[in-house]
C-alpha cells in the first residue's frame, strides 16, 4: 500500500540521485535518467557506445549511489562461464576430508558491470541469461538465488567488429533498455575536461539503499495506467511485427523481426516509473512514446532492405509512432508533452504543476525529452 | 464526480456531437433527395421533386437524433479524451477510469487531474468537425441543389425528361433522310460537301429541316459492280433531294457485272440503254415506284421526296452524274442480243400505237409515218453498208 511517506520518498530520493550522479558524470543526461528508470524499474541495461564516453564511470557511480555491492566483469573471448556464475572447488576440512564448496562469481553482486560484453563467447553470455531474468543462478544442478536488487548494467562497443559476439537474441530481450551513449558536446567536454585535471575521483555519495530503491519500485508500480494507454503501448509493440494484426506498413518494409511481449511489459514498468519522476500520477502516450526508443530498437530485427537503405531501428519505431498517431485521434504522436519536474512532497501540493498554454508551446520547441529524443 | 467535472465541456461536445449527426443525416438525406429528383426527371414523374424534399425532410428528421445517440454523443471516456488533447496527458482519462478506486495513488492522481482541469480554459474546446465530413455534406449540398434545379425546370416544362433526351429524337420540324447501300454492297454512297474534292462517305443519318435541300450524294461503284439505282425508283448516281417535307430512306442497288439482266418478257424488247417516253399509265404512277421493276424502266429524271421531277439534263452537269446514254446506265456483258433492235422497236410501237385508244386517227397516222420513215433510214443505212462490204 503506497503512503504519502512513500510518494515523499521518492520524490527526494529521485532528487538525490540525479544529484549524485551529476557530480560525476557530466552531461549524459538522457543517458542517466534512462539508467535510473530502468533500476528502479528492475530491468537491466545495455550501454552501446565508443570508448571513453563515460559508460564504465557511470556504472559504477551507480554502484556508489545506491550504496550496492558492486562487480565488474571485463567480458574476452576466453571468459568461462564459471568465471562469470561461480564453480564448485574441492576443499579440505579440519579432518582432511575433500569436499565441494561453492566459490561464487562475480555475478552474486547487485550491480553487475558486463563490460564489453559482446567480446565474450555466445557461450559465456549465455551464463547471464537465467540472471538476467529470473535473477536465479544454478550450477552443478544447484541454484542459487541472486540478492536483490540486481542489475546488470552491460556496456558494448559498436565500432569493433573484430572479436565480437553479436548479443543473441534472447540476450538482448532480457535488457530492458539500450541506451546509446553519445560523444559530449563542446561544453560537456570542456567541464569533463576541467573537472578531471583536478582529480579523477569519484565523488558521488550514497542517495538510497538497496531496500529504499525496492521501495521505490514498488510505488511507481502503483501509478495507474489507462487503457487507452495501455492499449496503445501495447499496439505500438505489435505494430512492430510484420505479420501482426496491427502490423504497421513500416514494420512490413523494414522489419524482420518484433519485439517481444517482454518490450510491452518493460514499456509500461518504465512509464510508470517515468510519469511519476515526471511529477505525474499517471501514464501518459508521450511516456509511451519516449520510451518507445529504448525499449524497442534493439528488439527489433531489420530486414535486408532496411540495411541496404541504411534506415536505422530508431528511425523505424519513429516511423512506427508516426504511423500509429495518424491512426489514432487524439493521437500520442499528437499528445503534447509536459515538462519535467520532480515529484512534490505532499499530495496536497501536485507533483507536476500544469502550466499554461503558452508556457506548454514553449516547452515543447525548447524541451528534448530523455534520450535525446524529442517528445 | 465526472458528471460536475465536465459539465462544461459536455455542452459543447453535445453541441458538435448534434451539428455531426446533422451533417452526415444531411448528407445521406441530400443523396435520396438527389436520386429521387433525378431518377423522376428521367421518367418524366413531375410530382418527383416534392417526394424528394419530403424524403430528404424525412432522413434528417429521422437519422440525425439516431446517428447522434449511436456515433456522436459525448461518453465521459470522450469527453475526457478531448479535455486530455488541451495537454492534460491523460490526466482526465484516467481519472475517469479509476474514478470508484480509493487507494492513495487513486486519490493523488485525482487531485492531480484536478488542478490540472483547473488550469486549462474550456473555451478551447471547440466544436471540430472533420474536414472529410465537412466534404462530404458539401458534395451532398451541390448534387441536391443541382437536381432540386433539374426536378424545379422539369416540373416547369422548362426541360423535357431525361428519355427524350436519351432516345435523341429529331427536333419539330426536321426530317431524317437515310441514304445507304443494299444487303448485297458493291460500292459506297459519297456526300457532297463544298466540292467534290471533300467528299465524304455516308455513314449516319443526315437530318435536314423542313423545305430545306438534303446534300448532293453520289452512288460510286467498285470495280465488279454496276450501279443499277435508288430503291425508290431513282436510276440517277447523283441525287439531291431538294424542298424534303418528310422522312426518306433510300438504298442504293449495285449490280455485280458478271450477272445478267434479265428483263421481264414483256420489256425484253425496250432496249436497255434506250429512254422510253413515259406512258400514261406510267404517269398515272408516277410518284409511286416500283422495286421490281428493272432500271431502265424507270425514266432518267430524279425523283424527290416531294415528287418533283429532274431531269438531270438541264446543263448543270455533275461528275459522275447519270443521263440517258451515259455508260453507267448500259448493260454491256457481252450476251444481251441488241440485234433487230430498231425493228423490234418499230413493231412494238406499232402495235401500242394500234392498241391505243386515247390518239386520234390523224395522230396515229402521223406517228406511223414517222416510225416508218425512221425504218427505212435505218433499212438504207444498213443497205448501204452492205453494199459497200459486198464491193470490198
Amino acid at each position: 500500500m503506497v503512503t504519502e511517506q512513500d510518494i515523499k520518498q521518492f520524490s527526494e530520493q529521485c532528487s538525490n540521485i540525479f544529484e549524485q550522479l551529476s557530480r560525476d558524470i557530466i552531461g549524459q543526461k538522457p543517458v542517466v535518467e534512462g539508467t535510473v528508470i530502468a533500476m528502479i524499474a528492475g530491468g537491466n541495461v545495455l550501454l552501446e557506445g565508443v570508448p571513453g564516453v563515460g559508460k564504465t564511470r557511470l556504472v559504477r557511480s551507480l554502484g556508489r549511489v545506491f550504496d550496492l555491492p558492486f562487480s565488474r566483469i571485463q567480458f574476452t573471448p576466453d571468459l568461462m562461464p564459471a568465471d562469470v556464475t561461480g564453480t564448485n572447488i574441492i576443499v579440505k576440512d579440519d579432518n582432511g576430508n575433500s569436499t565441494f564448496s561453492f566459490q561464487p562469481g562475480p555475478i552474486f553482486s547487485n550491480i553487475i558491470l558486463a563490460d564489453e560484453i559482446n567480446r565474450a563467447t555466445p557461450k559465456t553470455q549465455s551464463a547471464l541469461l537465467e540472471a538476467m531474468q529470473e535473477h536465479t543462478v544454478t550450477v552443478m544442478g544447484v541454484s542459487r538465488k541472486l540478492n536483490e536488487p540486481f542489475f546488470v548494467l552491460a556496456t558494448q562497443n559498436p565500432i569493433e567488429q573484430d572479436g565480437t559476439y553479436p548479443l543473441p537474441e534472447a540476450q538482448m530481450d532480457r535488457f530492458m533498455f539500450k541506451l546509446l551513449v553519445p560523444n559530449p558536446g563542446l561544453e560537456e567536454l570542456m567541464s569533463i575536461v576541467s573537472m578531471t585535471q583536478k582529480t579523477m575521483a569519484e565523488v558521488a555519495e550514497r542517495a538510497c539503499t538497496g531496500e529504499q530503491l525496492l521501495k521505490m519500485r514498488e510505488t511507481a508500480n502503483q501509478i495507474p495506467v489507462a487503457s487507452d494507454v495501455l492499449r496503445y503501448a501495447m499496439t505500438l509493440c505489435s505494430a512492430t511485427h510484420p505479420d501482426s494484426e496491427c502490423a504497421s506498413e513500416t514494420a512490413k518494409k523494414y522489419v524482420r523481426l518484433g519485439a517481444s511481449p517482454r518490450a510491452g511489459q518493460a514499456l509500461i514498468s518504465a512509464a510508470k516509473v517515468m510519469a511519476l519522476i515526471k511529477g505525474r500520477f499517471n501514464v501518459a502516450y508521450s511516456d509511451i512514446n519516449e520510451l518507445a526508443y529504448p525499449v524497442l530498437r534493439h528488439r527489433i530485427k531489420l530486414n535486408f532492405e532496411a540495411v541496404a537503405e541504411r534506415v536505422s531501428a530508431d528511425t523505424i519505431i519513429a516511423m512506427i509512432i508516426d504511423e500509429l498517431g495518424k491512426k489514432n485521434k487524439p493521437s500520442a504522436a499528437s499528445a503534447p508533452a509536459q515538462p519535467q519536474k520532480a515529484p512534490q512532497a505532499s499530495a496536497d501540493e501536485p507533483l507536476a504543476q500544469p502550466v499554461s498554454e503558452t508556457e506548454t508551446e514553449e516547452n515543447n520547441k525548447k524541451k528534448r525529452g530523455l534520450f535525446g529524443r524529442k517528445s | 464526480m465526472s458528471e460536475n467535472i465536465f459539465g462544461k465541456y459536455r455542452a459543447r461536445l453535445v453541441r458538435e456531437g448534434l451539428l455531426k449527426a446533422f451533417l452526415l443525416s444531411g448528407s445521406i438525406g441530400l443523396g435520396v433527395l438527389s436520386l429521387t429528383v433525378l431518377l423522376s426527371w428521367f421518367f418524366g414523374f413531375k410530382a418527383g421533386l416534392w417526394l424528394g424534399l419530403g424524403l430528404f425532410a424525412a432522413c434528417v428528421g429521422a437519422i440525425t437524433p439516431l446517428i447522434y445517440i449511436k456515433r456522436y454523443r459525448p461518453t465521459e471516456l470522450a469527453i475526457a479524451r478531448r479535455v486530455d488533447a488541451l495537454g492534460l496527458e491523460e490526466r482526465m482519462l484516467t481519472m475517469v477510469e479509476y474514478d470508484g478506486e480509493s487507494s492513495y495513488m487513486a486519490e493523488c492522481q485525482r487531485q492531480d487531474a484536478m488542478k490540472a482541469l483547473g488550469s486549462v480554459n474550456a473555451m478551447l474546446v471547440t466544436v471540430a468537425v472533420s474536414a472529410a465530413l465537412i466534404a462530404v455534406f458539401c458534395v451532398g449540398l451541390a448534387l441536391g441543389a443541382s437536381s432540386v434545379t433539374v426536378g424545379a425546370l422539369y416540373a416547369a416544362d422548362v426541360i423535357p425528361d431525361g428519355i427524350s433526351l436519351v432516345r435523341k429524337e429529331p427536333l419539330p420540324g426536321t426530317f431524317t433522310l437515310t441514304y445507304s447501300v443494299s444487303n448485297n454492297g458493291g460500292g459506297t454512297i459519297v456526300m457532297y460537301t463544298d466540292d467534290w474534292e471533300n467528299e465524304q462517305s455516308v455513314s449516319e443519318e443526315i437530318i435536314v429541316t423542313e423545305g430545306e435541300d438534303a446534300p448532293a450524294v453520289l452512288a460510286v461503284s467498285d470495280e465488279t459492280h454496276i450501279f443499277i439505282g435508288w430503291s425508290d425508283g431513282s436510276t440517277e448516281v447523283y441525287r439531291q433531294d431538294r424542298n424534303v417535307r418528310s422522312d426518306l430512306k433510300v438504298e442504293a442497288i449495285f449490280l455485280k457485272i458478271s450477272e445478267s439482266v434479265e428483263a421481264p418478257e414483256e420489256d425484253r424488247m425496250t432496249p436497255p440503254n434506250i429512254y422510253r417516253e413515259p406512258s400514261d399509265r406510267d404517269n398515272e404512277n408516277n410518284n409511286e415506284f416500283d422495286p421490281d421493276a428493272p432500271p431502265w424502266q424507270t425514266p432518267p429524271s430524279e425523283s424527290t421526296s416531294d415528287g418533283q421531277e429532274d431531269d438531270g439534263m438541264d446543263g448543270d452537269w455533275k461528275p459522275g452524274a447519270q443521263t440517258q446514254g451515259a455508260e453507267s446506265n448500259q448493260i454491256i456483258d457481252g450476251q444481251t442480243f441488241y440485234g433487230d433492235t430498231y425493228e423490234d422497236s418499230h413493231n412494238s410501237a406499232m402495235d401500242r400505237l394500234g392498241s391505243d385508244d386515247t390518239l386520234s386517227e390523224e395522230r396515229k397516222d402521223s406517228v406511223s409515218k414517222y416510225y416508218d420513215a425512221i425504218e427505212q433510214d435505218s433499212s438504207q443505212d444498213e443497205d448501204g453498208e452492205d453494199g459497200e462490204d459486198d464491193g470490198d
